[in-house]
């Protein structure tokens, strides 16, 4: 079945379809959180949402586009939500006389701990240039299909991408000018 | 003045190739098993029953902010509260006077979160931040 018919059926009212569509973008869902948000809970957390959110909006689903990017651009949208907020909160903090904590609670870690992404790479980027370094290197979006994720111009979006691909080959060039 | 392909050459040296760009994302491969979001999502729509009304999960900054502004308040009142009532008593010895304000772990969605704690300048109040771990 395609996408489009598991949405119809879905408005239909047939649950087990949007379970089908889940299913099929779970996987492709955590990839793209992840690599925005550069933070494995939080993309958790941003899947969960977006997928209640997409679920409230089907209605609005154009049947003629690619339910793929539709998703694609509800998530994206959400995650880049998620990070303006925290910027706010942050920038609230920071209003604070002493910019430095007096006093810091280490965590403490969870037994249950998944293996360790390495997002040193991804944290010094701005989150568009992620997500379309992202777009481009792992799903092979073009510009114009990165700019439809984004809600922006091709152009805009090449901006993004070329802008990571700059900063991803000075981060390499330090890197292997450090040494080992 | 270069020609135009020794300038795109040129270019091309400082952008990442598309190995490189993978290399440095994360591919759905190096995720490993993933959530299953569905135990959640039909949680939150078996709620309230219908597409309309679904309510999207409280949002983590909502959940900072209310966590944050619960713990303000907390450490306002064992602050503030031992003043009030030593006002009218007699002075206390100088080691009952001090507050201890203690934090073990602080935990976001059942997750171990980093907990910071600022003092502003009159060192009259306490400010805690409390953020999922990175």
């Amino acid at each position: 079945m395609t996408d489009s018919e598991l949405v119809r059926d879905c408005l239909g009212g047939k649950m087990e379809s949007y379970r089908e569509l889940m299913d099929r973008y779970r996987d492709h869902a955590m990839a793209i959180a992840v690599n925005i948000l550069a933070n494995r809970e939080d993309a958790e957390d941003a899947c969960q949402e977006a997928f209640l959110k997409a679920y409230r909006n089907l209605g609005r689903f154009d049947a003629n586009r690619s339910y793929k990017n539709w998703f694609y651009a509800l998530l994206s949208n959400h995650c880049l939500d998620l990070i303006r907020k925290r910027k706010r909160f942050k920038g609230f903090l920071g209003s604070f006389k002493y910019e430095h904590p007096v006093a810091v609670v280490a965590p403490r870690t969870s037994s249950a701990s998944f293996e360790e992404l390495d997002f040193r790479y991804l944290r010094p980027l701005p989150p568009k240039q992620r997500t379309a370094l992202f777009l481009w290197s792992q799903e092979g979006y073009s510009a114009a299909e990165i700019a439809a994720v984004l809600g922006c111009t091709p152009n805009t979006a090449g901006v993004h991408l070329h802008r990571a691909r700059v900063k991803l080959r000075t981060l390499l060039k330090e890197e292997k000018n450090a040494g080992p | 003045m270069p020609d135009h392909k020794s300038r795109v050459d040129e270019y091309g040296d400082d952008l990442a190739t598309m190995d490189e760009a993978r290399r440095a994302t994360i591919s759905k491969e190096r995720l490993g098993d993933v959530k299953d979001f569905w135990p959640g999502f039909a949680a939150a729509v078996g709620k309230k029953g219908t597409t309309k009304h679904v309510r999207i999960g409280t949002r983590p900054t909502l959940q900072w902010a209310l966590g944050t502004a619960g713990l303000v308040v907390i450490i306002g009142v064992s602050v503030l509260v031992p003043k009030l009532f030593r006002r009218g008593a007699p002075p206390a010895a100088p080691e009952k006077t001090a507050v201890i304000f203690r934090i073990d772990s602080v935990k976001i969605d059942d997750e171990p979160a980093q907990a910071f704690i600022f003092q502003t300048q009159d060192q009259g109040s306490t400010f805690v931040w409390v953020e999922k771990q990175l």
